[in-house]
This record gives structure tokens, C-alpha cells and sequence, in this order.
């Protein structure tokens, strides 16, 4: 049987030595794709991905402007979907056919698929006020973000090899720690490299706006900005505390200490660069993302834990600044923030109740009209507010599904499919829990990354089944149905 | 691979996939039109807008901006009182007579703060309740007035251009009509009255053409792929149905001899669920 042959790497084995004797022992058992798998492979459509992924980790996507005009929306990130999409489809079109056919989980798109639906719908059932109110260019940029993200979903779902999943953990994970690095750098010299890098790079073919950093502000001018390679510190934040998962998944499952050690200071540079933003979501988001690892394996990460104690006690001693989340919470400007949130609860009453259902419209939220619209700092609010009880419904079931897809392989033995699934799961769990700190829809590097990791899960759940009777090792459970 | 495979399911299940097309019409036309059932009929939705805009100035009868010697402060301060008192329903109900149209289809918004920080200018859950109100009026007026400057800028939207222009200039008008109404009736002296100008004449266009067109074609898109998504997996169960029922008449038994049922048999003809499921 396929599944018994992927005895587990997942558990530490003093026996392995690395990535590629996994690889070699999982094509021992009849994991013939693993050969064709990223990195090692041709395909384009895998080192897209991983461009992608680099794009949503080091590149300002929102500050650019690209010179060539689309005709709904000209951001830089719509450009590189447009590209996947296209070798996707061309793939599709002249392929020469696989010889594998995946049996992904039930329901694994019903999430985006209510959301999108209940997205259009909120629009077509309001149109008349959408347009009353001159909407219709914001609701359409909106809807170009959606499509993109669907698109990614959709292509990562189908496109991605389980014996992809690892690879491409590993680079979430060092992609998030330069990330940190460069965030780090920013807070200290207020130079963001992200911001001037891209300036440097794309300066023919499109026009970067100035980083928003601010390092040291005045006292009355509230808490420093540092974005990294986004447009707010809390994006960022969300990213690296989507990505520490990874690391110390990574951290976890390492063969050797000095691996292990590696894989341990990476996750501790991650938390760093999420800390030093000095907003409280810095801490909240990746102490979410750690608690969802332990309450998922506990026992796995209990052994991370002397390292746990032993860079605490590093960072204490070394930089006690590390820690100014903290402080934060006492500062004026942060209880006006809090304030400022709590404040949302009972304003968004008089919309809820006008359209509970299917709200005002699907990007409807204009956050630049500080008339007539709220900036919420919380994505639930306002889905609730867009796209009514239906679409709030159907937003957190876009986020659960994953997390219920995946349910099957997290504990997992087979190191290609377990260590991924579980960094992915507790990924997406701390999404649902950045989602409900600040608009993250408004900003497109996490939901980008939410829905790759998502795809990962899904990918992760499913057996892949060789038409040519190969198969690769396949999730308890799901064994048998490959066994014919 | 997956989407040939997709394409050759609805293509074998086409007579669906034309109904779902079917369906997805009728919902991009019923987006952009309402059906009236008494009598039928179709009726188009307002999904176009037009604009205009003017800017009233507040000046006196010898205007203080030709000559130096004359602090503007007074009209500023009045620019300000007046670009409030034009949201109030007193000055709707004026510049609705002087429009032609009925008090209710206006709804008049501003002006607003626009110095202080943005937690201090969104609106409360009472200032939104005002505004849903009146969001559906297809008529709108939106004042705005810089503090510095005795100016009022209108801005007007209506179904049509000419109907916004004229909104954009009953503003000024009606402003006018009530300041003198005042002037009159407290036989003010004429060196001292304020002078209502309207800068120019109101200016506008069609603002948004095309979404009525766009709007039915994001609707007929997203059904269409809608069906045709859900028709996938209900193929695939159709499928594996026939098969548990293959399995069931071969074996006199209910799935198969194994006991796993469609599933198998669906994987043992190198098929299996094709993805949406």
C-alpha cells in the first residue's frame, strides 16, 4: 500500500538526511512525480508560483504603477495573476496530458464559491444604489481583486503536486524572513528597501510611490510606520505571522539539531520583524498562529520548546525594545485605536438592519469617504456591512474550508503531505484571526497568500492517483481508494 | 488536463449547460431592468448618472474683492453658515420650487469638516441612519466650503445632464431668492447687504455610460460559471450513482462486492472526481 510506504519523516529520523532522501523514499514507494516536482522541473507554472510568492513577500504591490493601462486595473499584481492564468490555460491547451489525476476533498471550493456568489449577487440586488451613489468604479476595482484571488485559488488548486508542498513551504518560510529582515532594517535606519529596491528595478516600465515609512515620529504624531513591502504595518504584520508557521513547522521536523536550530531562528527573526512594527497585532497574530500549531500537535511543538525559552531569554536580555508591543498597549494613541474599534460596533447598526442579507453591495466600502463610510478595523464588520449576514456566512466559510479540508492530513505520517498541511492550517488560521484586527481585503498581499496556503491545503488532502497505475503515497483513509 | 476534462463534461451535458446560459440571462437582464407584473413589463433600471457643478460666491453689493481696503473675514464666516443652511429643509424645499421637482427626490449632504482626523469625521450610527435615508433619492446636492474662503462649491447629480445642470444652478438661486426674502423684510441697508454671485454657469456630463452594460455582463459570467461549476460534481454523482447501481445488479448486492460502492468503480475506469466536487 502507497501510504505505508511513506513511513514517517515527519517524526524526526536520525536515518534521513535531508530533503532529498525524503524525496528519494517517497519515490521508492511509487512517488514517480517527485522527480518532475519544484524545483527540480521545467514546468513554468510552479516557478510563477514561487515569482509570485516572492512578489507578495518583497515587492510594494499597491505603490506601483505600471506605465501599460488595462482595462479595469493596471496594479502590478493583476499582471502577474494575468500571467498565471494564461500559462495555465496554455498548458491546458497544449499539454501533452498527465499521467496523474487528483482526487481533491469534497467541498474544497465551496467557500470561494458562496463568497464570490454572494459577492455578485449583493451587487445585482443593489445596483440601482450603487450606481445612485457613484460606486460602480470602486465596486469594480473590487471585483478585478476578487477575480485575481479567485484565479490564484482556482490555478495554485489545480496546478500544485503534493510533492510541491514542502519546497514551497520552505520558500514562504525564507521568503518571510527576509521579509523580517528588511522590516527590521527599516526600523532602524527608516529606509525601506522594499520601496527603493522596486523603484530601482521597475523605474522603465512603472512609477513606485514613496515608502510611508516613519521610524522615529514625534511623539505627537502618534506610532512609528513601518509597512515593509506593504502599504501598512498591520499587513505586514499579517504576513509574517501567516508565514511563522512554517519555520517553526520546518523548525519542528528537522532532521538535525543544526537544521532544527536554522528552522528556529528563522521563526525567531519572523516574530522579530512582526514585533517591531510596534502595533499589537505584531503580537497577536503570530501568538494565534502558535497556539493554533500546539492545539493541532502538541507534542511537536512542546519540542521546539527550550528553543522557545532560550530565545525569549536572548531577546530579553539582548533587545528588551524587541518587545514594544507591549508597551503599546498602555500608550494614549493605542486606547484611541481600541476606542476607535469598539466605536465601529454600534455605527454599522443602521446598515446592518437596512440590508441584512445581502448588504449594501460588495465593494461598496470606500474607507477615502470618511463621510458617509467607517474605516473598520475588522474585516467581519465589514463584509457584514457589504455583503450582509449571507456574505459574512459565506467569508468565514472561506476561510473554515481549508481548515476542514485539511482536517484529515495534519497529523499525517508522510512528510509530503503532514508538516505542509499543518504550517497551511494554522496559516489560515491566523488570517481569520488578522481579518478581524483591520480591513485585510483592503491590502492584497495576505488574502494572496491566504489563498495560496489554502490551495496548499487542499492540495495536501488529496490523493493523487497515476492513471498509468502509479501512485503517489496518499492520506490515512484515503488509501484504499487507490488500492484498485 | 483538469480543464479539458471539465470542458468535456459540460460539453456532453450541453443541453444544461444552454439552459444554465438561459438562466444566467434572464439574471443579467433582471439586473440592469425591473419587472413590473401589473401590467408586464420591463422597466430599465437608473443605472446612469450625470453631474454638475457651480460655486456660489458671497460677496457684498460693491464687491469687497476689487477693493483692498475690505476684510473678506464677514463673508467667509457667512460662506460657512450659508453652505450649512443649504442641506437644511427649508433650502431644499427652495431649491426643489426652483427646479421643478418635489422635495422628497433631493437629498442635500455637507459640508463637511475636512481638517479633522478621519475617527472624528465618520459618521455615528444617527448621522448614518440620516444618510440611508436619503440614499436612495435620485437627486443629490453635496456643498462643500472652505473655511478660508467666502466660496460654496455645488456639486449635482442627476439622471440625466440637463437635469443636473439645472439642479447645480437652482442652488445659487434659491440661496439668492432667501437672502434678499431677508434683506427685504429687515429693510437692510443696501451698503451692508451680502450679495449671493454664482461663479460662472453650472457645468456637467454623464458620468458613468457603460455600467449598466457592465453590470449584466459580471452577473451573466458569474451564473453562468456558477451552473456550470455545480454541474460537475452533479455529474460526477450521476456517475457514480449509475455505478452503484451497476455494481448493485451485478453483485445482488448493495456497492459492489467490496462494499465501496460507485466510488471505486468511478477509480478503477481510471475517473474519479474531476475536481469541483
Amino acid at each position: 500500500m502507497a501510504a505505508a510506504g511513506a513511513r514517517s519523516s515527519f517524526v524526526p529520523d536520525a536515518g534521513a538526511r535531508g530533503w532529498a532522501e525524503v524525496a528519494a523514499r517517497a519515490g521508492k514507494v511509487g512517488g514517480a512525480r517527485v522527480e518532475d516536482a519544484w524545483p527540480r522541473t521545467r514546468r513554468p507554472l510552479p516557478w510563477l508560483f514561487a515569482g509570485f510568492l516572492a512578489v507578495i513577500f518583497l515587492v510594494p504591490i499597491k505603490a506601483i504603477h505600471l506605465k501599460v493601462q488595462l482595462p479595469v486595473s493596471s496594479d502590478f499584481d493583476r499582471f502577474f495573476v494575468a500571467a498565471i492564468v494564461a500559462t495555465w490555460a496554455i498548458g491546458g491547451l497544449i499539454g501533452r496530458g498527465e499521467t496523474v489525476v487528483r482526487l481533491r476533498p469534497r467541498g474544497w471550493a465551496a467557500g470561494m464559491s458562496a463568497f464570490v456568489f454572494v459577492a455578485v449577487a449583493s451587487i445585482a440586488v443593489n445596483v440601482d444604489r450603487i450606481t445612485n451613489l457613484g460606486e460602480w468604479d470602486l465596486v469594480q476595482k473590487r471585483v478585478a481583486l476578487l477575480v485575481a484571488l479567485v484565479a490564484v485559488f482556482a490555478v495554485v488548486t489545480l496546478s500544485l503536486r503534493v510533492a510541491e508542498l514542502r519546497p514551497f513551504a520552505v520558500l514562504i518560510a525564507v521568503l518571510a524572513v527576509v521579509t523580517a529582515l528588511g522590516t527590521v532594517y527599516e526600523k532602524k535606519s527608516g529606509y525601506n528597501v522594499f520601496y527603493a529596491g522596486a523603484a530601482a528595478v521597475l523605474a522603465p516600465v512603472a512609477s513606485v510611490d514613496p515608502a510611508p515609512t516613519e521610524a522615529d515620529p514625534d511623539l505627537n504624531q502618534g506610532r512609528p510606520l513601518i509597512t515593509g513591502p506593504t502599504k501598512h504595518p498591520l499587513s505586514v504584520t499579517s504576513i509574517l505571522g501567516m508565514a511563522l508557521p512554517f519555520a517553526v513547522v520546518l523548525a519542528a521536523v528537522a532532521f538535525d539539531p543544526r537544521r532544527r536550530l536554522l528552522w528556529a531562528l528563522a521563526a525567531c527573526t519572523i516574530v522579530a520583524g512582526a514585533l517591531i512594527t510596534q502595533r499589537k497585532s505584531g503580537l497577536v497574530i503570530p501568538a494565534f498562529a502558535l497556539l493554533a500549531l500546539f492545539m493541532l500537535r502538541p507534542r511537536l511543538l512542546l519540542r521546539l520548546a527550550p528553543y522557545g525559552i532560550a530565545a525569549l531569554a536572548l531577546a530579553v536580555a539582548i533587545a528588551p525594545g524587541a518587545f514594544s508591543s507591549f508597551q503599546e498597549l498602555g500608550r494614549a494613541d493605542s486606547q484611541a485605536s481600541i476606542e476607535g474599534r469598539t466605536a465601529d460596533y454600534p455605527a454599522i447598526v443602521p446598515d446592518l438592519l437596512s440590508n441584512p442579507l445581502l448588504g449594501r453591495g460588495y465593494g461598496t466600502l470606500d474607507p477615502s469617504r470618511v463621510d458617509t463610510d467607517r474605516i473598520f478595523d475588522n474585516e467581519y464588520l465589514g463584509e457584514a456591512l457589504q455583503v450582509g449576514g449571507l456574505g459574512l456566512i459565506a467569508f468565514l466559510a472561506l476561510i473554515v474550508t481549508p481548515l476542514f479540508v485539511v482536517r484529515s492530513v495534519l497529523r499525517s505520517d508522510s512528510p509530503l503531505r503532514g508538516p505542509p498541511a499543518l504550517a497551511a492550517a494554522a496559516s489560515c488560521v491566523a488570517f481569520g484571526v488578522a481579518a478581524a484586527l483591520y480591513d485585510i481585503l483592503s491590502f492584497p498581499q495576505a488574502p494572496y497568500l491566504f489563498l495560496f496556503v489554502a490551495a496548499m491545503c487542499t492540495c495536501a488532502a488529496s490523493a493523487e492517483v497515476s492513471t498509468g497505475r502509479r501512485a503517489l503515497p496518499v492520506p490515512k483513509g484515503r488509501s484504499e481508494l487507490v488500492k484498485a | 488536463m483538469e480543464g479539458a476534462q471539465i470542458l468535456k463534461i459540460l460539453w456532453q451535458r450541453r443541453l444544461l449547460v444552454a439552459v444554465g446560459a438561459l438562466v444566467a440571462l434572464v439574471a443579467a437582464l433582471l439586473s440592469v431592468n425591473r419587472v413590473e407584473l401589473f401590467p408586464p413589463s420591463l422597466q430599465s433600471r437608473t443605472n446612469v448618472f450625470a453631474t454638475a457643478s457651480t460655486q456660489i460666491l458671497v460677496d457684498t453689493r460693491r464687491s469687497a474683492f476689487a477693493d483692498l481696503s475690505n476684510e473678506t473675514d464677514p463673508l467667509e464666516t457667512r460662506a460657512s453658515v450659508f453652505a450649512r443652511f443649504l442641506t437644511s429643509p427649508v433650502a431644499i424645499a427652495l431649491i426643489a420650487r426652483q427646479a421643478g421637482l418635489p422635495f422628497d427626490a433631493i437629498e442635500a449632504q455637507g459640508p463637511y469638516e475636512l481638517n479633522l482626523p478621519p475617527f472624528q469625521q465618520e459618521p455615528t450610527a444617527e448621522q448614518r441612519s440620516t444618510q440611508i435615508i436619503g440614499e436612495g433619492a435620485l437627486y443629490r446636492l453635496r456643498f462643500e466650503n472652505n473655511p478660508e474662503l467666502p466660496i460654496v462649491s455645488v456639486f449635482a447629480q442627476a439622471p440625466t445632464r440637463g437635469a443636473a445642470i439645472e439642479l447645480a444652478a437652482a442652488a445659487p438661486a434659491a440661496l439668492r431668492a432667501y437672502v434678499e426674502r431677508i434683506q427685504r423684510r429687515q429693510h437692510t441697508p443696501v451698503a451692508r447687504q451680502v450679495e449671493i454671485r454664482k461663479l460662472g454657469h453650472a457645468t456637467g456630463g454623464v458620468v458613468n455610460e457603460g455600467a449598466g452594460r457592465q453590470i449584466a455582463v459580471l452577473v451573466f459570467v458569474v451564473v453562468f460559471a456558477a451552473w456550470c461549476m455545480l454541474l460537475v460534481p452533479a455529474h460526477t454523482i450521476a456517475q457514480g450513482w449509475r455505478g452503484e447501481r451497476a455494481g448493485h445488479d451485478a453483485n445482488g448486492s448493495s456497492g459492489g462486492a467490496n462494499g465501496r460502492g460507485g466510488r471505486e468503480v468511478l477509480l478503477r475506469a481510471g475517473r474519479g472526481r474531476q475536481g469541483l466536487g
